[in-house]
Order: structure tokens, then sequence, then C-alpha cells
């Protein structure tokens, strides 16, 4: 496959594809690691059941300063309804 | 439409794993981070949604996943590099002792996007659409720069003398 037909002549082409073949060629270094695939699997299983996990759990941190606040209010609501009763008793 | 399963992960993943690492370590210089990118670009491809018979599709994804994750590594050093790191002039070009062999030195010495545009055009074989897909260029930009790099690395070899040595 010629990529560089401008001004490239058939030999220059010839050598770099030479060139980088035999780099291609050339072996990997020992420290390559490869990890088996069923190890990829499982820890992609894993993390997407993290990730639902964590999405789920978002919702709930989301919501417990609301659960506070309405537990809160509610509070006052009862403290402010029954305040008349409370100051007849005292 | 079926997804990959489990065996057929296997199987491409065997098939593919050292083609993607050579590619990654050819372009960053660095096995560790060859490593790191080549597993996560495979453990991408697990929830993509792409057919488990289109070899090409799968194939194609994890270069494209690859790429990408180089350019994020090095779009994050890039920021991370200190002002000290630039002005002792510092640059991504630096690899690893054991990249800088006798036939892989000229090669290390283009820059990333140099090095993964001819890794692709010359040994995966990739013709301008599938390099732009896969390095998010536009396709005649691919064009202009892969005659860059080509004539950089004409240079290098024939300042060299690698030419010859190789051949």
């Amino acid at each position: 496959m010629n990529w560089f037909d401008r001004d490239a002549t058939a030999n220059d082409e010839q050598r770099l594809s030479a060139y980088m073949g035999k780099l291609s060629a050339a072996p990997l270094p020992r420290t390559a690691q490869f990890p088996e695939a069923d190890l990829l699997w499982v820890k992609t299983q894993m993390l997407r059941r993290w990730e639902a996990e964590r999405r789920a759990q978002a919702l709930l941190d989301l919501m417990e300063p609301v659960q506070i606040a309405a537990g809160l209010v509610a509070a006052g609501v009862l403290l402010v309804w029954s305040l008349p009763s409370l100051l007849k008793v005292f | 439409m079926a997804r990959l399963d489990e065996r057929s992960f296997a199987a491409f993943y065997e098939r593919t794993k050292r083609a993607v690492w050579s590619y990654v370590y050819r372009v960053t210089g660095h096995s560790a981070d060859a490593d790191d990118i080549v597993q996560e670009a495979f453990c991408r491809l697990i929830g993509a949604d792409i057919a488990a018979d289109d070899e090409e599709g799968l194939r194609r994804y994890v270069f494209k996943i690859a790429s990408n994750l180089m350019a994020d590594r090095w779009r994050r050093a890039a920021r991370e590099a200190s002002w000290l790191d630039r002005l002792r002039g510092g640059n991504d070009t630096y690899v690893d002792a054991a990249y800088d062999d006798t036939v892989s030195r000229e090669f290390a010495a283009l820059a990333p996007r140099d090095r993964a545009l001819l890794w692709l055009a010359y040994v995966e074989g990739d013709n301008h659409q599938e390099i732009a897909d896969a390095l998010g260029l536009a396709r005649g930009s691919v064009k202009v720069l892969l005659f860059r790099a080509r004539a950089k690395l004409k240079r290098l070899l024939t300042t060299a003398g690698v030419v010859a040595r190789v051949l």
C-alpha cells in the first residue's frame, strides 16, 4: 500500500515499509504484562457492579439531608401546633 | 446482534493483545503505560455495544480507545508538568531505556502522534479513514500529517544510516 504517493519514490516507500516491518517484528520487552482474559472479564463485571451500587448509593446520599430537613420542619410544626396546649399546662 | 460474551472476548483478546500492546508501547515508549492502557482498553471493550462477530469493528474499537487513553495521559502529564520541567526542556518523547534499541531509536525520536500515524498506516495497514477514526482527526488532516511524519522518519533514518543497517 502506497500511502504517500505525492513525492515518494517506490524505493523510499519500500525502505520505510521494511523499517516499520522490522520494528513491528522486534520482540516485545520481557516487562510486558498480559493479564488473563477471565481476570479482565471479572474485573470489568465487578467495576460495573460497583458503579451501579455507587449510583444507587448516590441517590440515597442525596436524600439524607432532605430527610433531616423534613424531620426538623415536622418537629417545628409540631412544636408550634402544641405550643398553646403546653402554655396552658405550665 | 450478539454482544461479546466471556468466551468470545477471551478469543479476541488472545488474538489482539500483542498487536495493541506493541502499538501503545511504540507510541508511548513506556512498557508500564502500555500495560495499563491495554488493560483499560480491553476492559472498555467488554461494555461496548459492538457485535461479537464483527472482528474488524472490535479491533478498531480497541485501537481507538487505546489512542484516546494515550492522548488523555499526555494531556494530564502536560498539565502536571511544572514550569521547571519545561525550562529543563522535558518533552513527551522520553522513552524507556529498553525502548531505545538500535532499531527503534529513530522511531522514538518522532513525536507521539507521528509514531501513532506511522504505526497504524504501516503495521496495522489502516486506511486514512480508519486512522482518522482511531486518532480523532479529520480524514484530510491524516493525509497531510502522515506525509510529514513519513518525511521526518525518512530524514532521521537517512541521517542515522539506519536504512542501510536494517535492510
